[in-house]
């Protein structure tokens, strides 16, 4: 059996993987490296599943999972509103763009704390510094993405006597498609990554602030699995989305 | 409309000063949320020798995870890039990795590295090591190989082919990725320093949100934003220098368009 | 009594009928006059071909006759009736190369102005979907992407989707601009091939002469903005044309009449 060069070098990618976990369980095992401040691999995994039976670990999952979901769903839209009003009105396409792109650019986390002051520690102080982690990216790719229409498309629909929801639905939704979806992976990272910021920085619950009390305490083999557990929930959802990308990556013009 | 885009881009600014001036001062806001603009530049300045200090802890720290990060990151994007075969296999996973919230790395410095600068700087480098390097390595992918027939059918060596080719065309992907590097770096250092540290203006932001102290949390926040802003100023100043002799004169990140991949990551979480 | 002249002249409606159009650009103080004072009539299954100068005001014509845009000044009447909107039963368009939704296939491209009424179902749009692409010679491509096709084909699919309603009228803005010598004239036979089959009356416009003389019964001649037609030039080449007709000596007087229009207009 032949493979393609893509089947080969996903393979490859893959022992590469297996190759630095089997490292790592080396390193730690032959005591290269002290276990106590590495443990290795196979521990960290055991832990792993023994963490995912405990209900503390999937009550804090679900804090979590319920904080990316809201702080996504709000700043989708309101970001998408700010993207369309900067694409499609030539006026405060002009006034917005340079401010959120300045918004977009500058660092986020650093604000953090006026989220603990306005908002105290918990549900609403995460929400709300994910949505501010994720917003100005919604909104500067749903700019770019309206852009990537091409005019000519809309005259086309136009011609055969398209009405404008038609040319929305069948127009602009599917030449945004692409960006979109790029868009939409970006947002959920920075979205994820702020979320779990804030309950590092201060929180009571939550996967991130689990990883930051099992730092503090020294608990290696929870932390390494905790480790593992956040970069491959964002992984997977990454693989996921950049699959639907692939699919969709020829209607680029 | 009567008012120009950039007027009423102007009257917004002034608006966003106004408020956070009068908003505090009658009463709407508690200052604890937002304390006035003056009150906080007063805090900041009535400070400034802490400030000062903690700034040249950062700084510092700054500086070496740059060295990493940058250094590193555009040495191996570089390769990466210019080996196409091993890129090719390499860089899916690299953009794997950066799906991943890296913050969550930080805990494990500590417990090994201790709560000193150590800590960060290992964070930090880490934090701004992936987007320099991919940045470099996409740039460097990208460099037409016409160029390079062009100046062999010339008679030019390796090494004058890298020093005169190469170099030239990858410039300016090496300063993007450097300014996108660079920034992720100085919230790297910052964000460690909010979370667990001894020093630091991101130490002197968390220690002082703490104790309720906002005036001097917000001065904290806004000497480390014109920090994040003169670098990435600079970085533009340097590029629009070289853009003089650079074949193409357009900066990868062009404000306004939201650039693919690169500006994602220049956009610091 | 009348003559026969008289009597064709009674029995026909114009295909389309400009009434002294005009086209403005641009709000108060800083306008430009695309289009200036076009009329003209163009018989049924006739094929028209539009040449001028760059930034004439062909395609704005154009525009105007598919409804796209309207006059400032003026009126056009496509089969008799006047034409304020897009009206895809009298009207198709052929636009530019790349006009193709990269996101539908070659069928569901074609597909398309079917599916925006509805009034078909289903199977019997894709069905006719696919009597066109076999009308223009892509029977078997059904399925295939805009990205996996070659230029040539690609404005296959344009004239099956610009044919899909079946309209009397058929308007064509540069469809060949971007493709090759040798395709270009491939598909200047197959048009004038598919155009035989359907009798469908054509207006195009194009920058190549030899394109013009090749494909027209008539060549009408723009001037430079404002836009005004300043010659109308039969073609009386036999049909079908053949590509020895390119060398003769009919053909070359005629494309160095237009030629001679285009550089006093220019
Ligand atoms: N939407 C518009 N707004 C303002 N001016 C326009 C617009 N569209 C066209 N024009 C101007 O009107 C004139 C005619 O344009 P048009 O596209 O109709 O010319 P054309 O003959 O098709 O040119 P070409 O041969 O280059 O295709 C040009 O000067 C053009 O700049
Ligand atoms: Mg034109």
């Amino acid at each position: 059996m032949t493979l393609s060069e893509r089947q080969r070098a996903s393979l490859v990618r893959t022992a590469i993987v297996v190759a630095l976990f089997g490292l790592w369980e080396l390193l730690s095992r032959t005591g290269a490296v002290n276990p106590r401040l590495l443990p290795p691999a196979s521990d960290a995994l055991a832990t792993l599943f023994e963490l995912l039976g405990r209900p503390k670990m999937r009550a804090d999952l679900m804090v979590t999972a319920s904080e990316v979901a809201v702080a996504f769903l709000l700043a989708v839209p309101v970001g998408a509103a700010i993207g369309l009003l900067i694409a499609e009105s030539r006026y405060w396409g002009e006034v917005l763009r340079p401010l959120v792109f300045f918004l977009f650019s500058i660092p986020k986390s650093i604000f953090l704390p006026m989220f603990i002051l306005a908002f105290g520690i918990g549900f609403a102080q995460k929400v709300g510094f994910g949505f501010f982690s994720t917003v100005f990216i919604v909104a500067m790719s749903t700019a770019a993405a309206v852009e990537s229409v091409k005019p000519d498309h809309v005259t086309v629909a136009r011609s055969f006597g398209a009405t404008r929801s038609q040319i929305v639905s069948r127009i602009y939704l599917p030449s945004m498609m692409p960006v979109l979806l790029e868009a939409l992976r970006i947002a959920m990272i920075f979205n994820f990554t702020g979320v779990i910021l804030a309950e590092m920085y201060a929180s009571r619950d939550g996967i991130g602030h689990a990883i930051s009390t099992w730092g503090e305490n020294f608990q290696m083999r929870q932390l390494f699995a905790g480790v593992i557990l956040v970069a491959l929930i964002a992984i997977l959802f990454n693989e996921a989305v950049r699959w639907a990308e692939r699919r969709c990556e020829h209607w680029r013009t | 409309m009567s008012l120009t885009p950039k007027q009423t881009r102007w009257l917004i600014l002034a608006l966003v000063v106004v408020l956070w001036e009068g908003l505090p001062r009658a009463g709407l806001i508690a200052p604890l949320f937002l304390p006035p603009l003056t009150q906080t530049l007063a805090a900041g300045f009535g400070d400034i020798h802490s400030y000062a200090s903690h700034l040249l802890v950062t700084l510092g720290e700054v500086a070496v995870s740059l060295v990493f990060a940058c250094g590193g990151g555009i040495l191996v994007g570089a390769i990466l890039g210019s080996i196409p075969k091993v890129g090719r296999l390499l860089l899916p996973l690299f953009s794997s990795l950066y799906a991943v919230p890296l913050v969550i790395l930080y805990p494990v410095f500590t417990a090994w590295f201790g709560i000193g600068s150590e800590s960060k700087i290992a964070f930090a480098s880490i934090y701004g090591f992936f987007p320099t390097m991919l940045g470099t390595a996409a740039g460097i992918a990208t460099i037409d190989p016409q160029y390079l027939v062009a100046a062999r059918s010339m008679g030019a060596n390796l090494p004058q082919r890298i020093l005169r080719v190469v170099v030239p065309a990858a410039i300016p992907t090496v300063l993007s990725s450097f300014r996108i590097g660079g920034a992720l770096v100085i919230v790297g250092v910052v964000v460690s320093e909010m979370l667990i540290s001894s020093a630091g203006i991101g130490y002197l932001i968390t220690s002082y949100r703490t104790v309720l102290d906002t005036p001097r949390v917000f001065a904290a926040i806004l000497l480390v934003l014109i920090l994040a802003i003169a670098f990435d100023g600079l970085v533009q100043l340097i590029e629009r220098r070289t853009s003089a002799w650079r074949q193409s004169g357009r900066s990868p990140v062009i404000p306004g368009k939201a650039p693919r991949g690169s500006a994602s990551a220049a956009a610091a979480p | 009594m009348r003559t026969l002249a008289n009597v064709t002249e009674l029995r026909t409606t114009p295909a389309i009928r400009l009434e002294g159009v005009g086209q403005i650009y641009g709000a108060a103080g800083d306008t430009v006059v695309a289009v200036e004072d076009v009329s003209f009539d163009v018989e049924p299954g006739k094929f028209v071909v539009l040449v001028g100068p760059s930034g004439c005001g062909k395609s704005s014509l154009l525009m105007m006759m598919a409804g796209l845009r309207h006059p400032s000044g003026g009126r056009i009447l496509v089969e008799g009736k006047p034409i304020d909107e897009p009206d895809p039963d009298r009207v198709g368009v052929v636009f530019q190369e790349a006009s193709l939704f990269p996101w539908l296939t070659a069928e569901q491209n074609v597909e398309f102005p079917l599916s925006l009424k509805r009034t078909l179902p289903k199977t019997e749009r894709l069905a006719r979907a696919r009597e066109r692409l076999d009308l223009v010679g892509l029977a078997g491509f059904e399925a295939r992407y805009p990205h996996e096709l070659s230029g040539g084909m690609k404005q296959r699919v344009s004239i099956a989707r610009g044919l899909a309603q079946d309209p009397p009228v058929l308007l064509m803005d540069e469809p060949f601009a971007a493709l090759d010598e040798q395709t270009r004239m491939t598909m200047g036979d197959e048009l004038l091939r598919i155009w035989a089959e359907t009798k469908k009356t054509v207006v195009f416009v194009t920058h190549s002469l030899t394109e013009a003389v090749y494909l027209a019964d008539e060549v009408m001649v723009m001037s430079a903005r404002p836009g005004r037609i300043i010659d109308r030039i039969k073609v009386d080449l036999p049909r079908p044309r053949t590509y020895e007709m390119l060398g003769g000596e009919i053909f070359g007087r005629l494309r160095d009449r237009i030629w001679r229009q285009i550089r006093t207009a220019a």
